[in-house]
């Protein structure tokens, strides 16, 4: 027994074993490799960056060296061991990479890059949505589950498990309360339709429409000091474009303002029934503030105002970023104050001033207010000018984050709960499937490089045929299982109260 | 060879001689519907690939499915791969069950309802959600074929632990097919039959409760249906899309008959009662429709380029016949295309026939894309395509298409994208490389005939539109109402106000055409015959007064006095007769065709 151990465990030395080549000449031409890690910082505590060369060789060979360590690895997938890699950048520093490649028989050394391993941890986990980007139509809708540390994904809810394609079911805007995911909601539309609100260990299904508000809760912000959540409530559309890039334009027809308390099952009115379009809410970190997007739109305010009309002059809504004082011990909020006044900004890609500001989030000491901004409208994902826009709440100052933003699509964005990491939805890749890319912030607020999530198969970001929407980050996992949400999902939704 | 070794293999000869006919079959009926069933499937050999597929329970047969189904790229190729499964099967089955050789004829069911599973097909073709569908009963059956023979190699404890453990591991394979292969094996073992058939049970409610609790892409109440075609878009009619599948479960287990002790002539009227329901099978599950037939030839016609050859299926040797609406329209994209839309746009003797299938279609599904794209607007096109590779599945047909939207929109990093994808298929790299060439070097686009076609009628003002679900009236009102200075555009357009007889918009669209074209000697006829009827009936005088040509105003008059003369006849009648002489003119259509085409 103890010869056959020895035996599989030289085999297994051998056969994973790989050697920089004695001798080798400088390659002349550009090694060809995806994803491009180039320049950016990581954690150090992320799973192994793998990457995939593209120039065609004989063999290929890859070096990873930091400081006077270095692991070597062999394939044209570079897939390094993931506890060699964890002890290679466990205490950060520069990280090197070099590629050998073989060819015609002689081994070339293509030109090196180096990537920045900051001493700072990012929570372990990332949820997304994974979605086919489809149009109207859907199927096959998931919540995932993904530890940042190694490669391993699991899933929290997948619409298959409670739903059929006839009697078919949209999942989305996952939230969580303080990085908890022992806390979280998320939103089931057509078949068995319901908000699910996951707290203190139990699983329920509440019904948020009420004879009082126009729909259920859309977008979330859970409160961080107590059971509560604000949403806007969206009465929404989508159309097509027959010649723009933009492809899909989504739009409120109407939308409205609550807080929902989720220990007494009761929605409170915030801004119910006004003409102007409210949307994404956000607390700040000390809870005391609320903020949201707010579009004026001047037609709105008519009666007998029509959809077509709202349709026709869809680049006319440009959304501001507004707050109200929140009392938490009654409830109430106060007036509203203008934020960040994005209408009449001018815009770096057009001579016209007046952009629209959406998707305000906080960094978790408060210094910073991120929102996404764009030219016009409210969903900025399918907007390829929408890029993340920072503004510093000490001094008012604001400024894109152009290390983080690209030529094409940034739009839903989230912090790490240390405030070090940002992720960023982004379409920079083919301008039709959302990517995560996250970005280390420095002390002075500073975006550096992204790199995109990294996967065991480093060509998974390119072959996954759906998009990950709303990244999240929490440092608990999601410990409730898919069927136990399934089993609570079948069952009859807990009608909510509307206060009075 | 003497007469008792023919006696002996004469069943399995004239079984065969079946399976090969059916093949036969296949290629002389449905070649066409073969290959485009591989162009609605997919097979990659990528990691996400496998691990998409094997998620679902029966994954890993309908991967290894879609992989068998890329060779209908050539139908005589796949058509070979049925017959020698077929085959096999049959065989295997027959020693598996040890049935006697003159009654062989009782597994007949099995590769005829094999064989209705393809050829019943028909518009389900397009709603069909399952990877390699045309392949999945063929390699199901192959498989419980080959564990039967197996297992009726074993004996005793030995066979029952291997139904025990074909039944643990079947379900994530096989889906439903994993459900049905224990417990045929359980019927037909020899030994204790019931205890096998409860192990087989028991050991398959285990394994599909494992499956439950370990994966989160089937609800319970579904599991059986795992792996079989889900036709959800077409409701109601999935009941009669499941009799081939029926005929396949009773084929597993009508060979019990022979072991009935009945006497050996009662069980030959059986073979041949199950004989003659097969042929039943064969003709009443056999989609045969001409139409259908047509769409398919045209879709391959037109995706090559080659519009001449759509000409020619639609013209079908000059056969009288009510065309589809999806035929009409891809004549009259063809007939654009070689400058003839004018002139023979209208030739036909009623509205057009609703598709023949025992439901409603949702015609979006099946052309929208395909429609919008040759219509001149491609991101209508891709919205259409990422619909159905959403809600249906992905599949070639849809990577190609988004690559020829994607590049005729200017957008080649996406083409790039889909071109990565498609690259790794095994008969498409060709067609991948050709638009490599496109996407990496856009100036090479100007020498491509097709595309720059689709790009020369993007001339139109950006609009957000709310697709309404009827492909082609969308396409009318776009082109009826677009005011392009382009003569190319503007004759569509006019085609399109003439289609909806709408008078206003066709002076509109012809006003523009006569401008952008002042030096037009002969206007095509279809667009005089419109305008003279058009203007006669609004009494406009102006528009009276166009240089119509002689004959025009001769055939208008005939027409008059043959309209009046035959008012007193019913609709029908009056339309039957007046079709002789008046059927390709706009006349006819205005007057007598009583829809839209």
């Amino acid at each position: 027994m103890r010869l056959l151990s020895y035996i599989l465990t030289v085999l297994l030395l051998v056969s994973c074993s790989a050697n920089i080549p004695a001798e080798y000449s400088d390659l002349q031409e550009k090694v060809e490799v995806y994803p491009d890690y180039n320049g950016v910082f990581i954690p150090s505590n992320i799973a192994p960056l793998t990457f995939h060369i593209f120039t065609e060789a004989e063999d290929y060979v890859t070096a990873i060296k930091l400081g006077d360590r270095q692991i070597v690895v062999s394939g044209q997938s570079v897939v390094p061991d993931i506890d060699e890699w964890h002890e290679l950048i466990s205490e950060g520093g520069e990280l090197v990479v070099e590629p050998y490649l073989k060819k015609g028989g002689k081994w070339y050394k293509g030109a090196s890059w180096t990537m920045t391993v900051e001493n700072s941890e990012i929570d372990q986990y990332l949820v997304y949505r994974l979605v086919s980007p489809g149009y109207i139509l859907y199927a096959d809708l998931s919540i995932n589950q993904r530890d940042l540390t190694t490669w391993d994904e699991n899933v929290i809810y997948d619409t298959r498990i409670t739903s059929t394609e006839e009697k078919s079911q949209c999942i989305n805007c996952h939230s969580f309360h303080n990085y908890n995911g022992g806390e979280f909601q998320f939103h089931a539309r057509a078949a068995l339709g319901g908000t699910v609100i996951v707290s203190g260990g139990t699983v329920n299904k509440v019904n948020l429409k009420t004879d009082s508000t126009m729909s259920a809760g859309v977008y979330p912000a859970w409160h961080p000091k107590d059971n509560l959540i604000a949403y806007s409530l969206n009465n929404t559309g989508q159309v097509f474009h027959t010649l723009d890039r933009n492809k899909v334009e989504v739009q409120d027809v109407a939308s409205d303002m609550v807080l929902y308390d989720v220990e007494a099952n009761t929605v409170y009115p915030v801004s119910i029934g006004t003409k102007e379009f409210e949307c994404f809410p956000t607390w700040s970190p000390d809870g005391e503030w609320l903020y949201y997007s707010k579009a004026d739109y001047n037609v709105a305010a008519q009666e007998g105002f029509e959809w077509d009309e709202l349709r026709e002059n869809y680049y006319k809504f440009k959304y501001n970023i507004v707050r109200r004082k929140f009392n938490l011990s009654d409830r109430s909020f106060g007036e509203e104050e203008m934020v960040l006044k994005a209408d009449t900004m001018t815009s770096r890609y057009y001579r016209e001033p007046g952009l629209s500001a959406t998707l305000p989030r906080f960094s978790p000491d408060g210094k910073y207010l991120i929102v996404t901004l764009g030219s016009f409208g409210v969903f900025h994902i399918w907007h390829r000018d929408a890029d993340i826009y920072q503004i510093n709440t000490e001094t008012g100052e604001g400024r894109y984050m152009d290390a983080l933003n690209s030529s094409d699509v940034e739009s839903y964005h989230s912090w790490s709960s240390n405030g070090k990491w940002m992720v960023v939805s982004s379409r920079r890749e083919d301008g039709a499937y959302t990517r995560p890319y996250i970005s280390y912030i420095d002390e002075r607020g500073n975006a550096h490089k992204p790199f995109v999530l990294p996967q065991k198969n480093p060509l998974r970001n390119k072959q996954l045929q759906r998009s990950f929407n709303v990244p999240e980050f929490i440092n608990t996992p999601v410990e409730v299982s898919p069927q136990d949400i399934a089993g609570r999902m079948k069952r009859d939704a807990q009608q909510a109260k509307f206060y009075r | 060879m003497n007469l008792k070794k023919l006696i002996h293999y004469l069943p399995y000869s004239l079984l065969w001689v079946v399976v090969v006919s059916m093949g036969v079959m296949l290629l002389l009926q449905h070649t066409d519907l073969l290959f485009r069933a591989q162009e609605k499937s997919l097979f990659l050999p990528t990691e996400q690939f496998f691990n998409d597929s094997t998620a679902q329970p029966g994954g890993w047969l309908t991967y290894a499915s879609a992989f068998l189904t890329q060779f209908f790229y050539y139908p005589i190729l796949g058509v070979v791969m049925l017959v020698a499964l077929w085959s096999i099967t049959v065989y295997l089955l027959a020693e598996g069950m040890k049935i006697e050789r003159k009654l062989m004829g009782l597994l007949i069911f099995v590769p005829v309802s094999l064989y209705s599973v393809i050829s019943q097909i028909g518009y389900s073709l397009f709603y069909i959600k399952l990877q390699g569908f045309l392949v999945v009963p063929t390699l199901a059956l192959f498989v419980i074929s080959v564990l039967l023979y197996i297992s009726s190699i074993l004996r005793g404890y030995w066979q029952s632990a291997f139904i025990a453990l074909v039944a643990l591991v079947a379900y994530p394979l096989m889906g439903a097919y994993g459900i049905l292969a224990p417990l045929v094996m359980a019927v037909w073992s020899g030994g204790n039959k019931v205890i096998n058939i409860l192990i087989a049970i028991a050991a398959t409610f285990v394994a599909c409760m494992i499956f439950y609790y370990t994966h989160v892409t089937v609800m319970m109440s579904q599991m059986v249906y795992a792996a079989l075609p889900s036709l959800y878009m077409a409701k109601g009619w999935q009941a009669i899309y499941m009799i081939p599948y029926l005929g396949i479960v009773i084929g597993l287990f009508l060979p019990l008959v022979s072991r009935v002790a009945v006497k050996d002539r009662v069980k030959m009227y059986f073979v041949s009662a199950v004989t003659l329901l097969s042929i039943g099978e064969v003709v009443g599950c056999n989609y045969n429709n001409n139409n259908f037939r047509r769409e398919l030839k045209i879709t391959k016609a037109m995706e090559s380029g080659d519009w001449m050859r759509v000409l020619e299926v639609v013209d079908d040797n000059n056969k009288l016949y009510n065309p589809t609406r999806q035929i009409v329209f891809a004549r009259n994209m063809a007939l654009w295309r070689i400058g003839k839309l004018g002139d023979y746009a209208f030739s036909y003797m009623n509205e057009t026939q609703k598709s023949k299938a025992p439901y409603d279609l949702s015609l979006p599904q099946i052309c929208a894309s395909q429609q919008y794209y040759y219509a001149g607007m491609p991101y209508l096109a891709y919205r259409w395509t990422m619909e159905t590779s959403v809600s249906i599945g992905w599949s070639v047909e849809n990577l190609k298409s988004f690559v020829k939207c994607a590049i005729t929109m200017g957008d080649y990093r996406l083409a790039l994208r889909y071109l990565d994808v498609l690259s790794q298929t095994k008969f498409h790299k060709d067609w991948a490389d050709y638009y490599y060439s496109l996407a990496k070097n856009p100036t090479l686009i100007k020498e491509d005939t097709e595309i720059m076609w689709v790009r020369s009628l993007m001339r139109y003002r950006n609009s957000l539109e709310v697709e309404n679900g009827n492909t082609s009236d969308n396409i009318f009102d776009y082109y009826a109402r677009c005011d392009a200075n382009d003569s190319n555009i503007q004759e569509f357009g006019m085609i399109s106000a003439m289609i909806k007889r709408d008078h206003k918009l066709f002076f509109e669209r012809l006003i523009q055409y006569v401008t952008l074209n002042s030096e037009l000697v002969d206007m095509p006829k279809h667009y005089q015959e419109a305008a003279l009827l058009m203007a006669t009936l609004d009494g406009d005088e102006k528009m009276l007064n166009l240089p119509y040509s002689y004959e025009v105003k001769r055939t208008f008059e005939q027409f008059k006095k043959a309209y009046q003369s035959t008012e007193h006849l019913s609709s029908d009648e009056q339309a039957a007769i007046l079709w002789q002489r008046f059927g390709r003119t706009y006349f006819y259509y205005y007057t007598l065709n009583r829809g839209i085409i």
